[in-house]
């Protein structure tokens, strides 16, 4: 896998006849790392998303991989959606047939891979998001659960260098929630990046190494337990300070455990306390 | 849809599926129509893996429909002639309700074989390999899936509906049912357009290829159907013409 790097860079958008979404956005995904992208429902995540994967194009600004602007040709979008693909929030917008290994196999077929390897890219997809059980099973009757993770697995046949979720573990059971982020690990662990766009703050910062802050249509990028430490910056973006932060702080307080003690996540709080 | 037949070759069901429709449709009805009925219920019932009870109700709603057209073939309306409503049932009309009824049995009987036993992705890649032209098993398939989607939004939307009693009462009923078509159609272009989208992103370049699932016909089951489909249209056949029922049964 080539880890890429990808940056947007003053990006401006505006639907037909809308407010600005984003206006003025930088993002920089760092490569082989985990990004979480936070903000209000509305506050431009998907469109970012979108301008990244290069389904939606800037009014302004530039989407780069490597230092090099997108060429949106269809050439250049073609050799773009091999770097960058997205996963969008509803699995119905990007299942098509009607069976689960027909549609992991669509994308590979399009980049003109010979069917042999498009086999074995569609079994690799399949294992990595641990639904290779479910190849011959029709996608209407696959729980909601199990199309994401099989559209997910569509886009990880691309194999892509940086992979974009739009909210992956929205609508989904705490168990589902555990195997998606596991299937994850292992992209990672394969060296894809990952952008995860999300309004949960406390998986954003248990789960990613960097988030970034979509507020007022710009983003804030950094450390995920500075900016999220950053109550008007929270409050700004409507979100909720997460809870690990909000009780370490009281535990600092009340002298329990150092000012600077770090925690992102239930373990790591109870490690301070000796637990 | 089960998992018993799953692995065999959609030619090779649709052979023997195809075949028994055709003897549905052109054998004497008697004894060809029943036998053909036979050899789909058996095959439903034993390889098929469909049991007494799906079968029964899949073919509930069928079975209503033929009832309802075999009254409205079997009584004739002659007002005037007897009295009364003028509804009579001749032995003309009789005989073609019965027949009719018995060639629509076993062609649904047939069908169902075939939709129980093959899916509809199966039969589209089959169609496409044989030659169908791809923007058709291309549109075949997106609106095959993009049904389900579309019905599981309908069912939802009735369901909110029915909650704010949008079914309480007729006036309701209509207002709340053109609002479900709206809010489907409206659902279902912006699904497409996003799907299109969706698409794109994974490298939609024209047609929706997908790897084919081929799977190797069976010489032994071309023989076996061949020799099932014989035997129906033999023993049809010469029973037809040995021992024709007493009344006219074509």
């Amino acid at each position: 896998m080539t880890r890429r790097r990808v940056r947007a860079a003053g990006l401006r958008f505006a639907y037909a006849g809308g407010p600005a979404v984003l206006a003025g956005a930088d993002l920089d995904v760092p490569p082989g790392g985990r990004l979480a992208l936070l903000g209000a429902n509305g506050c431009g995540k998907s469109t970012l998303l979108r301008c990244l994967s290069g389904a939606l194009a800037p009014r302004e600004g530039e989407v780069t991989v490597d230092g090099v602007a997108v060429d949106r040709s269809r050439a250049g979008l073609r050799r773009h959606r091999q770097t960058v693909q997205l996963v969008t929030q509803d699995p119905d917008d990007q299942l098509f047939s009607a069976s689960v290994a027909a549609d992991v196999s669509f994308g590979p077929l399009n980049l003109g891979l010979p069917e042999a390897r498009v086999r074995e890219r569609v079994e690799e997809a399949l294992a990595l998001l641990a639904v290779a059980h479910l190849r011959d099973r029709p996608t209407h009757l696959l729980s909601f659960g199990e199309r994401k993770r099989v559209a997910i697995a569509g886009a990880v046949a691309m194999r892509p260098s940086v992979l974009a979720l739009d909210e992956p573990t929205a609508g989904l059971d705490p168990a589902a929630v555990v195997d998606t982020l596991a299937a994850l690990d292992r992209l990672q662990a394969a060296g894809t990046s990952l952008v995860l766009a999300t309004h949960d703050v406390d998986l954003a910062l248990a789960w990613a190494d960097q988030v970034a802050v979509v507020v007022a249509g710009t983003v804030r990028q950094g450390d995920p337990a500075t900016l999220l430490s950053d109550v008007a910056l929270v409050a700004g973006a409507r979100l909720q300070r997460p809870w690990v932060l909000a009780v370490r702080d009281r535990l600092a307080a009340l002298g329990v455990v150092p000012p600077d003690a770090g925690a992102r996540d239930e373990a790591s709080l109870l490690a301070l306390l000796g637990g | 849809m089960t998992a018993g037949e799953r692995p065999r070759s959609p030619g090779d069901k649709l052979l023997l599926a195809g075949g028994l429709v055709l003897g549905a449709l052109l054998l004497p009805a008697w004894p060809g129509c029943p036998l053909v009925a036979a050899v789909a219920v058996t095959a439903l019932l034993g390889p098929a893996g469909v049991t007494a009870r799906v079968l029964a109700r899949t073919a509930r709603g069928a079975a209503a429909f033929l009832l309802l057209g075999a009254v409205g073939i079997a009584v004739t309306w002659r007002p005037g002639a007897t009295g009364g409503l003028g509804l009579t049932v001749t032995a003309a009309g009789a005989s073609a309700a019965a027949v009719t009824t018995a060639h629509a049995v076993a062609g649904f009987a047939a069908m169902l074989l075939l939709a129980a036993t093959t899916p509809m992705s199966d039969l589209l890649a089959w169609a496409g390999r044989r030659g169908v032209p791809e923007a058709v098993v291309d549109v075949a398939g997106l609106v095959y899936r993009q049904l389900f989607v579309l019905l599981a939004t309908a069912r939802s939307v009735r369901a909110a509906q029915a909650a704010r009693l949008g079914y309480a009462d007729r006036r309701a009923t209509i207002r709340s049912a053109a609002a479900l078509t709206a809010a489907v159609l409206v659902r279902a272009w912006s699904r497409a357009r996003r799907l299109e989208e969706g698409l794109a992103g994974r490298g939609l370049d024209g047609p929706l290829r997908v790897l084919p699932d081929a799977r190797p016909s069976s010489p032994t089951f071309v023989a076996g159907a061949l020799a099932v489909l014989g035997s129906v249209v033999a023993v049809s056949l010469a029973v037809a013409h040995l021992a024709p029922l007493p009344w006219d049964l074509r």
